[in-house]
Order: C-alpha cells, then sequence, then structure tokens
C-alpha cells in the first residue's frame, strides 16, 4: 500500500464516519418521539336518553385517545366496542336498519357482540364495560369502562 | 469482486450515458482557478452556499414537526427544543446557520465590491447575487416570526409597519405583507408559505443561475493582481479547489455544530398580542442599520408623505442602484478601478458598520468586521505564493471606521429675578433659587408680603411694607394660606391635597402645638424653609428614602424627647429592619418607612391591639391567616383578662411566661416594632447547628430518594468543615457562630455574582431567594450610628416566650422547621441541577415550571407560620415535596442529556478534525 491509497483510504473512512456522525442525528430527530398519553380507565359517555342514542343508535365516545362505539341494543341493553375497525384502521359506524356495525373503507361487518361476520377484519373488536350509573328521578348516566 | 466491480462499471456507464457525467468531469478538469493574492476571497461565495444547503436541510428536517398556526407554532418548536430527539440541535443550526449565511453572503459581497469582479462580462452574476442577498433577507424576516414568540411578533409588526408608510403602495403592501390589517395567526401562516415554498422556489432558480453563470464564466481576477496571475500556475478547480473549498466547508461545520451545542438558539416567550413591547427590541442585527436610521427621522409629512417614507425609499433605492452597480460604474469596465465608486462604498460600509454599532449602543459590529477583516488578510497573506514571499503584501483592500459625535448638553440654571428681598438676604436667596416655590415662579413676596420692587432696596420702610415673617407656632396657617386654598392650588397642580393643615393639627404634633409647646415638628421641621423641594425629588428631605433620617433629627435627640418620655432608638432600631434595608439598600420605594405607619401630617402611633390592621395593610395574606389563628384569638382573651387581673390570678409563681409580656400586641408580639428584622428561620428558636444545613443537607424520604450531585456534596463539606474550622479558631460557638456563617455564606464566591471582594456582595439570584424568600436570616442584627454607637437587636425567637420543655409548641415549630428544610433543600439541590443543565445549554423551561410550583409551595409555606398549627403546614409541604420530586426528577435527566450532548460533540468534532487531517494530507499529494 503506497502513500497515495493510504491517504485516499484514511480520508474515505473519515468521510465515511462524518457522514454517519451526521446521519445519526438526523434519522433519530425524524423518528417521533413518545409520548405518554394520560391513561384512560372509564369515561362518563352521557345520559340513557341522549338524543343522538335514541335516534342513531349509537354515539362514537373519546375514550382518551381512543374511539369507542356506544351502541343501543334494546331499553336498558347498551353495548360498547373499540370503534377501530380491526382490518385497516378505519372508525366504524352502526346501521340501524340491519343492527351491525359496519365499516364504510372495505365493507367490514360485525355483529351486535362485536365479532367480525363478514368482510375483510380478521378480528372481532375489543369489548368495552357498559355501567348505569341511576341518579334518583334523573335518567341513569352511561359509564364506559375497559372490560 | 470482479463481478462486483464489472457491475459497478456497467452500472456507472448506464448513468454515464443518461446524465452525461463525464462531460461534466471533463469540463471540471479543464476548469481552473487564477492563483493571485486575493484568491483566498473566492472561497467566501462557496462558505455561503455550504449554509444555504445547511438551511434546506434543517429547515426541511424541522418541517416534520412545525405546526405553523398562532395556536400551535411556539409550542410545536418548544416541543423540537424539548422533546424531540436532537430537535436541539437541528433548530439550533438552522438558526445559527441563517446567521452566518447572511454574514458571508455580506463578507462575499463586499469582497466582491471592493475587487471589481462585476466587470464584463460578469454583471448579470452579480446581479443575480445581489437579488440573492434581498432573497436572503427575506428569508431572515420571514423565518423570524416563525417561532411566534415575543420578540418575533414585535420585529414582524414593527417591520411591516414600515412597509405601510411607503408612499401609494404603502396601505396595500402592509395588508399584503400581514395577510391582514393586524400581525396576527393569517400572517404566521402567510409567513410560513414564503419561507418555506415561494422564497425557495425562486431562490433555487436564482442560486442555479449564480452557480452555472459563475462556472461559464469563471473567476474575476482582480486590475491589480493581472501580473500575478500571469506569472503564477493556475490552480485546478477540480481536485485541488474543490478539496480546499471541501476544507472550509467541514471546519463551518465543526463550528456551527460546536456553536449550537454550546449556545442552543433561545425559544423566547409565547407571542402575546396584548403584552407590551420589550425593553431595546430590535430586529435581526442584518436590519439593525436601517432600524437605527428610522429611529431618527422625526414624526411628521411633507407634501403628504411621511418623513418616515424618505429614508426608506432611499434604502429601496440604494438596493436598486447596488443591483446595477456594474452598470454605473463605466470606469471599471475601462481601466479596472474606479476611485469614487470604492469610496462611495467605503461610506456606505461605514455607514452600515456605524449604524449597527449605534443600534447595539456597542462597538462589537465594528470589532467583529475588523476580525473578520483580519482574517481575510491574515489567509490571504498566508497563501501568498512562495516564489513571490519577498513581493509586497496585499493590501487589506477595505479599511473602514466609524466616527463617534459627542455631544455637549448643558443644563440652564434657573435663578429667582432679582428682588428688593434678595439685595440683602443673598444668602437665603441662592438657596431659594432651587426652591420648588422659586421654580414655579414665585418669590419672597408671594409668602412674606413687602414690597419686591428692587429699585427700593434702599428704602426699608417701603420694600417692608407689609412683610410677614411668622413665629413657629403660627406656620402651619401661614403655609396653609396657600396649601389649604383649593382654587389657588389648582392653578400649580389641579391633583394638588389641600389638607394637609387640616390633618396637621388632628396629629400629635399639632395638638401639642395647640397647647403652646413650640418644640414640636412642623411644617418646616420636614419640609426645611427656602430650601424645599418636591417629594418627588430624590434630595427632599421628605422623599421616601429620606423621611426616616428627617424624623430622626428629633426623634433620635435625647434631649428634646427627654420631655415626652419616649425612647430616641427607633431609627436606630428600624436601619436594622427588613424595611429599611429594602428601602435604603435596594432602593426598593415600596418599602414602608416612618410615615407608612403613622401617618405623614396627620401622624398618631397606632394602638398596639389594631397593629395587624396596620401590617397588614402590605401584609394581607398573613394578617388574615393570623386572625383565624388559635393564638390570635387566645391573646386577645389574655387581653381583656389583664384588664383588672393580676398574673397571680391564673398563672403561679415562677410558671409564667419568660418575658413577663402582660398584653399581646398582634404582630410586634413576635416581630417588634421598628426593629422588624426579616423574619427568618432564626425566630423557631429551634435552629440547626449551621444555617449550610437548611439548602445543602437534607432531611426526610425525599432528599435519600434523590442523591445531591456527588462533586457538589464534596465540596460543600470541604467548604462547610473549612468555615467551621475557622469558627473555632475565632471561639466562636452557638448563636455567634450561627450569624458568621450566614455572614460568610453571603461572601462565598460560589453563592455571589462578582467575586471581587472590593465590589459590595451580589448574591446570584437563586441564593439571594434562598436567603430573602426562603428565610435564612441571623439571630442577632447590628446598626452602627454615625457617632459609631451600635445598636445590636436580637431576633424574637419561640422559646422567648415558651419554656423549652413546654410543648405543643415546641413541637409545632420543630415540625414547621423540619417541613421548610426539607423543601429548601430540595429545591437547592434541584435547583443546582437545573442551572448546571441550563448552564450547558439544555432548554429546562418545564423542568422550572416545576421547580417554581415547589419555589411557590415553600413561601406560602412561610406565610402558613401564622396558623401556628402543624396540619396545614403538613399539607403545604407535601405539595411543595412533590413539586421539588418532579423538578429533581426532571433535572437528573437534562443533567444526563446535557453529557450525552457534550460526548456527542467532542465525538463529532474528533471525526471532523480527522475528515480535515485526511484533506490536508490529500491536498499536498495531489
Amino acid at each position: 500500500m503506497n502513500r497515495r491509497t493510504l491517504i485516499n483510504w484514511f480520508l474515505g473512512t473519515t468521510v465515511g464516519a462524518l457522514v454517519l456522525s451526521v446521519l445519526y442525528p438526523v434519522l433519530r430527530f425524524m423518528t417521533p418521539p413518545k409520548i405518554a398519553e394520560a391513561n384512560t380507565n372509564q369515561v362518563e359517555a352521557g345520559l340513557v336518553n341522549d338524543p343522538q342514542l335514541l335516534e342513531k343508535g349509537y354515539k362514537i365516545v373519546h375514550f382518551g385517545a381512543d374511539p369507542v362505539i356506544l351502541l343501543k341494543a334494546g331499553d336498558s341493553d347498551f353495548r360498547a366496542f373499540s370503534a377501530t375497525c380491526t382490518h385497516l384502521d378505519c372508525i366504524v359506524g352502526y346501521q340501524k336498519e340491519q343492527t351491525r356495525i359496519y365499516c364504510n373503507c372495505h365493507g367490514g361487518c360485525y355483529d351486535l357482540q362485536g365479532r367480525n361476520v363478514a368482510g375483510p377484519p380478521p378480528r372481532p373488536l375489543t369489548p368495552y364495560k357498559v355501567n348505569l350509573v341511576a341518579k334518583g328521578s334523573d335518567p341513569s348516566l352511561i359509564v364506559v369502562s375497559k372490560a | 469482486m470482479s463481478k462486483v466491480s464489472s457491475a459497478l462499471k456497467t452500472g456507472g456507464a448506464w448513468l454515464d450515458d443518461r446524465l452525461g457525467v463525464s462531460e461534466l468531469k471533463e469540463f471540471a478538469s479543464h476548469k481552473t482557478v487564477p492563483a493571485h493574492r486575493y484568491t483566498v476571497f473566492y472561497y467566501l461565495g462557496g462558505i455561503t452556499l455550504f449554509f444555504f444547503l445547511l438551511q434546506i436541510c434543517t429547515g426541511v428536517l424541522l418541517m416534520l414537526y412545525y405546526r405553523p398556526s398562532a395556536e400551535e407554532a411556539f409550542e410545536s418548536v418548544e416541543f423540537i427544543m424539548t422533546t424531540v430527539p436532537f430537535g436541539w440541535l437541528i433548530r439550533s443550526i438552522h438558526s445559527w446557520s441563517a446567521n452566518l449565511m447572511v454574514f458571508f453572503l455580506f463578507l462575499h459581497l463586499v469582497s466582491v465590491f471592493f475587487l471589481k469582479a462585476y466587470r464584463p462580462p460578469r454583471e448579470l452574476t452579480w446581479v443575480t447575487g445581489v437579488l440573492l442577498m434581498a432573497l436572503t433577507m427575506g428569508f431572515g424576516f420571514s423565518g423570524y416570526l416563525l417561532p411566534w414568540n415575543q420578540l418575533a411578533f414585535f420585529a414582524t409588526k414593527v417591520g411591516t409597519d414600515i412597509a405601510g408608510v411607503v408612499p401609494v403602495i404603502g396601505p396595500w403592501l402592509l395588508r399584503f405583507l400581514r395577510g391582514g390589517d393586524r400581525v396576527t395567526g393569517a400572517t404566521l401562516s402567510r409567513f410560513y408559505g414564503w419561507h418555506v415554498a415561494i422564497l425557495p422556489a425562486i431562490t433555487f432558480t436564482i442560486v442555479m443561475a449564480h452557480l452555472v453563470l459563475v462556472q461559464l464564466k469563471g473567476m474575476s481576477v482582480p486590475a491589480s493582481c493581472e501580473d500575478e496571475v500571469k506569472r503564477r500556475t493556475p490552480m485546478k478547480f477540480f481536485p485541488h479547489f474543490a478539496l480546499r473549498d471541501l476544507f472550509g466547508w467541514i471546519v463551518a461545520l465543526g463550528v456551527i455544530v460546536t456553536i449550537a451545542a454550546f449556545f442552543p438558539w433561545e425559544l423566547g416567550e409565547k407571542a402575546d398580542l396584548f403584552a407590551p413591547a420589550y425593553e431595546n427590541i430590535r430586529p435581526e442585527w442584518y436590519f439593525v442599520f436601517m432600524f437605527q436610521t428610522l429611529k431618527l427621522v422625526p414624526g411628521g409629512a411633507i407634501a403628504g408623505i411621511e418623513y418616515e417614507a424618505i429614508p426608506i425609499l432611499l434604502f429601496g433605492l440604494g438596493g436598486a442602484a447596488l443591483a446595477l452597480v456594474p452598470f454605473l460604474d463605466r470606469r471599471a469596465t475601462r481601466d479596472g478601478r474606479s476611485p469614487l465608486l470604492t469610496f462611495i462604498g467605503a461610506l456606505a460600509l461605514v455607514f452600515i458598520v456605524g449604524m449597527t454599532c449605534w443600534g447595539y449602543a456597542s462597538m462589537l459590529p465594528l470589532l467583529i468586521m475588523i476580525a473578520a477583516a483580519a482574517l481575510l488578510w491574515g489567509l490571504a497573506w498566508a497563501t501568498r505564493s512562495r516564489d513571490e514571499a519577498a513581493a509586497a503584501p496585499p493590501r487589506a483592500g477595505m479599511v473602514a471606521g466609524a466616527a463617534l459625535l459627542v455631544v455637549a448638553l448643558f443644563a440652564l440654571r434657573m435663578s429667582a429675578a432679582p428682588t428688593s428681598c434678595t439685595n440683602c438676604h443673598q444668602d437665603k436667596a441662592k438657596t431659594f433659587a432651587a426652591d420648588v416655590h422659586s421654580q414655579i415662579g414665585l418669590s419672597c413676596h408671594n409668602c412674606h408680603g413687602g414690597n419686591p420692587d428692587p429699585k427700593l432696596s434702599d428704602d426699608m420702610v417701603k420694600a417692608m411694607n407689609g412683610l410677614t415673617a411668622p413665629k413657629r407656632a403660627d406656620i402651619p396657617a401661614f403655609c396653609g394660606k396657600c396649601h389649604s386654598d383649593a382654587k389657588f392650588m389648582k392653578g400649580f397642580n389641579p391633583a394638588a391635597r389641600v389638607d394637609e393643615v387640616q390633618e396637621y393639627w388632628s396629629s400629635k404634633h399639632g395638638q401639642l402645638l395647640k397647647q403652646g409647646d413650640t418644640n414640636v415638628a412642623t411644617c418646616i421641621d420636614c419640609h426645611s424653609v427656602h430650601n424645599i423641594r418636591r417629594k418627588s425629588q430624590q434630595d427632599s428631605p421628605v422623599y421616601k428614602t429620606n423621611v426616616a433620617e428627617t424624623c430622626s433629627h428629633c426623634h433620635s435627640n435625647p434631649k428634646l424627647m427627654a420631655h415626652y418620655a419616649i425612647p430616641t432608638d427607633q431609627y436606630a432600631r428600624w436601619r436594622v429592619s427588613v424595611h429599611a434595608n429594602a428601602l435604603i439598600n435596594k432602593g426598593d420605594v415600596a418599602a414602608p418607612t416612618c410615615n407608612d405607619c403613622h401617618g405623614n401630617h396627620g401622624a398618631m402611633p397606632p394602638g398596639v391591639e389594631s397593629i395587624s390592621f396596620v401590617c397588614g395593610r402590605c401584609h394581607a395574606r398573613e394578617a388574615e391567616i393570623f386572625r383565624k389563628s388559635n393564638k390570635h384569638e387566645l391573646w386577645a382573651r389574655h387581653n381583656e383578662m389583664m384588664n383588672g387581673m393580676a398574673c397571680s390570678t391564673c398563672h403561679q409563681e415562677g410558671v409564667r411566661a419568660k418575658l413577663s409580656l402582660t398584653h399581646f400586641a398582634e404582630c410586634i408580639t413576635c416581630h417588634e416594632n421598628h426593629s422588624v428584622v426579616r423574619p427568618s428561620v432564626a425566630l423557631l428558636g429551634v435552629i440547626p447547628e449551621t444555617p449550610c444545613a437548611f439548602c445543602h443537607e437534607g432531611v426526610g424520604a425525599l432528599s435519600t430518594r434523590v442523591a445531591e450531585i456527588p462533586e457538589k456534596a464534596e465540596h460543600f463539606k470541604e467548604v462547610r468543615d473549612a468555615l467551621l474550622a475557622t469558627a473555632k479558631a475565632k471561639g466562636l460557638t452557638g448563636d455567634a457562630r450561627f450569624d458568621w456563617l450566614v455572614d460568610q455564606a453571603q461572601h462565598l464566591p460560589y453563592h455571589r455574582v462578582n467575586v471581587d471582594p472590593k465590589i459590595a456582595a451580589k448574591l446570584r439570584p437563586e441564593f439571594l431567594r434562598l436567603f430573602e424568600k426562603f428565610r435564612i436570616g441571623k439571630t442577632h442584627y447590628t446598626y452602627k450610628e454615625l457617632n459609631g454607637q451600635e445598636v445590636t437587636v436580637a431576633v424574637r425567637r419561640c422559646n422567648d416566650c415558651h419554656d423549652e420543655k413546654d410543648s405543643p409548641g415546641l413541637a409545632n415549630a420543630t415540625a414547621y422547621l423540619d417541613a421548610t428544610r426539607g423543601l429548601t433543600s430540595m429545591v437547592g439541590r434541584a435547583d443546582r441541577i437545573l442551572l448546571s443543565a441550563h448552564r450547558g445549554g439544555v432548554e429546562v423551561r418545564k423542568v422550572r415550571a416545576e421547580l417554581d410550583g415547589a419555589i411557590d409551595s415553600q413561601i406560602e409555606l412561610q406565610t402558613l407560620v401564622h396558623t401556628f398549627a402543624s396540619p396545614d403546614v403538613k399539607a403545604k409541604e407535601k405539595e411543595g415535596l412533590q413539586h421539588a420530586e418532579a423538578a429533581l426528577v426532571a433535572g437528573k435527566s437534562s443533567l444526563d442529556e446535557l453529557n450525552y450532548r457534550r460526548k456527542g460533540l467532542f465525538t463529532a468534532l474528533a471525526v471532523i478534525l480527522m475528515v480535515l487531517i485526511g484533506l490536508v494530507f490529500k491536498i499536498r499529494v495531489l
């Protein structure tokens, strides 16, 4: 190895190291930092006579940063599931006439137990627990919590 | 291996066919750079280009997190600076390289101008360069607003407002720039659009044109170097010049990374559209010369054009003239030189640098320019041809200086017009010239009567006709002739009070004067006579800081006071108080002096039972808490019982309180009246052995959970042991040693801003807070009077009244002391960690918020001492400790971040150094 080759090798290696030491912070910068989210265990989803529930039979509840679908399946039968379609992350809705949970993105279908019954979804929707809290003579309050 | 190399060759050939790399190589191999003494100036453009490229790279990265709206912009930049990994580095490089780009662009422009490199056929290269400069300023102006902080907001407000005064198009231009009538979120979105899309698109096109023109037309040779260039072998552009250029770029990278690591770009405070502007607010440094010029323009208009518009138009014309220099400078085209243009350029340079210096009220801009010129000159000299070593060194090319204009101001001294009185009473006339009455045009006769006609000086009978000189007892009425006449006084001062004399008669002084005691104070004893100042004048005897001394003229005089049987040490005792310290030593005119508690014209001593109402005017929270306390109720009941009852009715002889107090006068029972020393932990009577313990020796669970930084703990022990050894040698023990240590702590160099012992001790803000807000203080205070007599005041302590064995009180005091010490030491510890991280450049504002929470709790804890109950104290201590723990944990992670940054920086600099060494070797073997 002559002097010229040695210098080229040395320069090449150090330039390579320089490129790496520039790329490292750049890639770290581009990777979004994890932001701690408040841990939500239960939310108040409104009263049992909520007009939206009475009219459409469902409403989307903000469970922390997650959407949860709250259904009115019967007079005092309220059910809640994760509203995120297990197929490709869309938010599902409720079709009152067909009594099914339906995802408009790719036609994913779930029954009122949250089971994936038709279309592409690979898994059932995660169920949430629903409690009705009576407040004297006032309509009961719907409380959704993690199952 | 051979397969790989043949694949690479094939791939290379494929690319070459499509991109024409070999043609470019061929072109580059023939391209040369003239070698002469100014060759070093050719690198300035390259460095500017490097910073421009850095701007693009870091700017694109910042766009990944930046959110251009008034609601989120500041928060997103804060997020970048505090949460995103290396966000602080990317943003700081972006901001610093923007400034360095402008600086090098300016140097590049100046060098090209003075070397006349714009001569044909390079006119368009020059024009595109000037356009790039304008675009760069546009980048600077639009980018400055994006962090949406106070400074940016006001700079944009002022900058866009200036554009609004341009004749005819001004109003349209203002709305065009702001996206509305005001600087709002709409302006921010608009500036963002300009900064990241419109300006880059235009700039990229012009940069490409500029670079292509430089390559096509080659480097210009200054007329003075043409012979030298002929003698010297030109330098090959590739690789010789390009490698040197690369060397400069990598040095610039090292410099910018180091600056960014040690001085991360400030974040400031979020823009508040309704907050007053900061003091000394000014735009980015490269606009300061224009800003300063505009400040000099008076308000007004001529022919419908505002004066302000004139310099703006002139700057516009100057910019246009700069762009057209190649077409204006015909002489340089002819014979390569143009002394007139060089002279005009030098003048402009002096103007720009001079105005910038003026704008900053500092010579730093001039020094920076001189340093840059010296560096370039040095590089030019160092890179001169070896065979021309004997030749004359290159001329600096540009020598500029700033001239300072000194304006002397002469104050006109008003003097009273001569009257018949002043001819005889010359001594009084002399002092009366500065009297407030003289200054508003009154003279002797307005108060005393008589005939002031100066011609009557020799006719005393006529001159003194109707003249009165009041006796002491008549002085209030004499002054009241005018000062109680609302109609008369309003002629001089519409807001003047006219009830002073009335108030005076209600005062103790007035009452005694009425009874014929002429020794008491009247108007002239406080305000002086014939030499009266406004009370707002600092040399007035009734100016806030002089009141106590004025009162002391009588009240500290034992002879005068003997008749009234009142003490004469109030002034000396007040001088050791926290109030006097604030007023006299710190100039805090909100601090109380005699008249704030006793009244001024209606001076009366306040009744002892209602003292908390007097103190509570300022210390409202403390008074409120105290009045609700058990102690207040007990004292009130005790005072009631003492009316007509003897102590022995309830107390057995010998078991009474140690101070033998019979009546408890609220605040002053513990704090005393005149000598209200700063209430400190010393009042509790159960203080630790050394005052150092309050900040440095933690107590409680948190102190064991979060340890002190080992080096700091070690250093503290060394200093404390040395101090204790000195105290022992001096024979100090107990309270005397505690007090001596408090004094020493305030003079330790680590606690002070200045270490020069000749300068009065000024504590660092964080230590000042510990001593003042956290109440670390002495047990005794001394004031030395002018006559050399010393007055020593001992702090009144819990155990002055309570037996130490007597317990719920002692238990409360101990619990309170533990609470305050635990919190103080944790705040001190968190503060030390934060300061280390902050000084290293880590953004710590979120941690600071937690620390502020702990400090607030500590201050509230101090107030709660007036509850005399531990449950409230415990709750507040717990709240404070929660904040302190959060601050400590976050502080530790900030410190870890700082260590990480330092290691990263040194690694990067080591790599950069290696590359530079490699480049030097490479250049040498070319």
